[in-house]
């Protein structure tokens, strides 16, 4: 049931914030929301959202009393909780922010904010490991579509042990199967492939960007240079030519651009080099 | 007699008892993800059905019909094997076959052309609109005015669309009663505004904000794919536009959106690029882009991590909205720190673009890289709120209402800024070599 106060307070809203909102009428709001506050005293509905207003504003310290002024007049707000959660971690102030967050999640185990900040947190103090577990959770949530929370376990995967390479991959690969063959997530596959020296399995990810891409000049450049690095300099030979016959097949105007003049000259010097051998040819 | 008088009583109880039950549109129709060979069109009844569009290439050949699985109120449908650059006229109906809107110009749309194809492509821009207001009224007023002689092919909403929250009600009030002529002919393309996202949620592409807008994720409309409808690329003619979200989505230099917007830019080959998000990254407006605690220092973002990106792959017009203000930059590069740090080097050119007066800003073709930027704050469709707009990068600054007319021919765009009456406060031209 919607609270008196909650009504109260959306009409109070529309009425201040309608017309002007968004900054200076930010602030108009949060001066009507302290005048209620003075007739309604410690309204921990009125609290939070003029905390949300401060926050918004860059006045964390202002927010984070309203946050806790709510909290302590409606302790069991868990949208309380994790608004003074969120903040005391902007403030930098983690061990506080980790245990409201911990406390939310020990009653809310899938409140996906909770988990999406406690996660951030916990990479952000260096506690790796855990930090992948809340991601593990936060993904397997149906409708989570956020690429970058892909990027940030794979990343946070690493942190916790170097080795772990194949299993950041198969994050990865978990997103492009849920999301589709997003750039972002290919593109770091690739890299970490590239990294850790699995050339075959660079070169098949590079191939499924090619497929997808209209302009493939820079792909083909890049499959000569992993090539090359995998001391495989005859085959890189081709695939600069391949990415010159592409430059070649743009239109004009495109051909002059200085970016792909600085890429043409980039092949011109593989091609004059030749064939000469690089790098290791261990790799795979 | 008696008996006509029966008959009659019994047609009256139909029609009365017809016009209870029936469903009413109480929501659009609009136009969503549009591509030279297909259209979502969408539309909320009052009660739930199963929606069908019939549709055609006049009224009275429209009698292709495509329907939705299920009964819903709130109905998307997307009709596909249309042809390029072609008027089409549709209604929408229920499964009763009972027709909901009528035929006529008023329910028709364009496709667009073959992504590439060089013609004449207007674009309509709305910022922070969604106060509800006289305001807003006027502004949409003075763009109709200028619909009825040549409309434009597609609009732009950069955000704060509807105020104070982005609430579903607000959104009904804002966008879907005040536009609701245009929104049946213009597909029409958002970004996400502060005020939008109180009642949305990027990372699970929830609340009203995305229940409401069907934008591509997998580069239905060109592009590559994002994974996200948080931000995405489509192809319009000879323009690659780029949707970002400034407000509620990783905005670092290693984010999801950095890697896909570098992958995006060196992908197109379109003539022109333009940029839209919400949050301005040169403003003196309501909002200070010199405040780092300004929007959280959204602005600040944008412009240190984004624009170098954007910058290095050719873009040519960036569109933003939140200070309630038009503000217009020289053609600029390279500036991406704070007002002080301005160097006069970074304004490529000192004029005002404008063809009878200095002459146009004039760049290279084939998107090079740092040949200049027009940056663009128009988040007056809706309100006015002052501040001292006085940022240096801009060659104009205005307190006022109004909304913009982008018009691209060739290797020619004309930006007009509309004011809420119709007058021209500021136009400039952009020329490619």
């Amino acid at each position: 049931m919607v609270r008196a106060s909650q009504l109260w307070l959306s009409v109070l809203l529309l009425l201040v914030g309608a017309p002007g909102q968004a900054h200076g009428p930010d602030h108009e709001v949060i001066q009507a929301l302290t005048a209620e506050l003075e007739k309604r005293p410690g309204d921990p509905e009125i609290l939070l959202q003029r905390g949300e207003r401060l926050r918004v504003h860059g006045d964390l310290a202002a927010a984070r009393l309203d946050f806790q002024a709510s909290l302590h007049a409606a302790p069991d707000s868990n949208h309380a909780r994790l608004r003074l959660a969120m903040v005391l971690r902007d403030l930098g102030e983690s061990s506080g922010s980790l245990a409201l967050l911990d406390a939310l999640l020990g009653v809310q185990r899938t409140n996906l904010p909770a988990l999406a900040t406690r996660a951030d947190l916990l990479g952000r103090i260096g506690r790796h490991q855990e930090a992948v577990l809340d991601y593990d959770t936060l993904l397997q949530r149906p409708g989570i579509t956020r690429p970058d929370l892909y990027l940030d376990r794979a990343r946070a995967v690493l942190a916790a042990d170097t080795n772990a390479a194949p299993k950041a991959l198969e994050g990865i690969d978990e997103g492009i199967r849920r999301l589709g063959p997003v750039p972002s997530l290919q593109l770091f596959a690739l890299d970490l492939e590239e990294r850790r020296g699995a050339t075959s399995e660079a070169l098949k990810r590079l191939d499924e960007l090619l497929a997808g891409s209209t302009r493939k000049e820079r792909w083909w450049y890049r499959r000569g240079e992993i090539l090359r690095a995998a001391g495989r300099p005859r085959e890189a030979q081709a695939e600069y030519r391949r990415a010159l016959a592409a430059i070649e097949s743009l239109p004009e105007r495109l051909q002059r651009t200085m970016a792909i003049g600085e890429l043409r000259q980039e092949i011109d010097a593989r091609l004059a080099a030749g064939p000469i051998p690089t790098g290791s040819s261990s790799r795979r | 007699m008696k008996g006509f008088r029966k008959h009659a009583w019994l047609l009256w109880l139909c029609l009365v008892s017809g016009s209870v039950l029936a469903d009413k549109v109480i929501r659009g129709p609009y136009l969503q993800l549009p591509r030279h060979d297909s259209m979502v069109i969408r539309w909320r009844t009052d009660k739930s059905t199963k929606g069908i569009v019939r549709w055609g290439l006049t009224p009275a050949t429209a009698t292709n019909r495509t329907s939705h699985s299920g009964s819903l109120t709130d109905h998307v449908v997307q009709i596909t094997g249309l042809k390029p650059n072609t008027r089409y006229h549709y209604a929408v109906g229920s499964e009763t076959n009972r027709w909901l809107t009528p035929m006529g110009l008023d329910h028709s749309f364009v496709t667009p052309p073959l992504p590439g194809t060089v013609q004449p492509t207007r674009v309509w821009v709305v910022g922070d609109a969604g106060t509800g207001s006289t305001n807003q009224t006027n502004v949409r007023n003075a763009y109709q005015t200028i619909h009825r002689t040549k409309p434009a092919d597609l609009w732009l909403m950069l955000g704060d669309n509807a105020y104070p929250d982005g609430s579903d009600s607000q959104y009904q009030r804002a966008v879907f009663n005040m536009y609701a002529g245009l929104l049946r002919q213009l597909p029409i393309w958002s970004t996400l505004g502060n005020h939008d996202a109180r009642h949305a949620d990027s990372p699970t592409l929830s609340g009203v904000y995305y229940d409401i807008f069907t934008l591509p994720t997998l580069a239905q409309c060109g592009g590559l794919a994002s994974g996200t409808e948080a931000y995405y690329s489509f192809d319009h003619a000879n323009i690659h536009f780029i949707c970002l979200d400034s407000e509620d989505t990783d905005r670092s230099p290693d984010s999801a959106m950095a890697t896909w917007l570098r992958a995006d830019l060196a992908a197109t080959s379109q003539d022109w690029i333009f940029a839209f998000f919400h949050h301005p990254p040169y403003t003196k407006g309501s909002h200070d882009s010199d405040k780092i605690s300004d929007s959280t220092g959204r602005m600040v973002d944008m412009r240190e991590n984004f624009l170098p990106i954007l910058e290095s792959g050719g873009v040519d017009l960036v569109l933003t909205g939140h200070s309630h203000s038009y503000e217009r930059s020289f053609l600029l590069n390279g500036h991406y720190g704070y007002s002080t740090n301005l160097l006069p080097s970074m304004i490529l050119d000192k004029g005002s673009g404008r063809i009878d007066l200095e002459g146009p800003y004039t760049k290279d073709s084939g998107n090079a890289a740092h040949q200049g930027a027009v940056y663009i704050c128009a988040g007056s469709s809706g309100q006015i709120s002052g501040g001292s707009l006085n940022h240096p990068v801009n060659w104009i600054s205005l307190n006022k209402l109004g909304s913009l007319l982008i018009d691209v021919d060739g290797l020619q765009a004309d930006i007009r800024f509309v004011g809420d009456r119709g007058q021209l406060r500021d136009y400039f031209t952009l020329r490619k070599r």
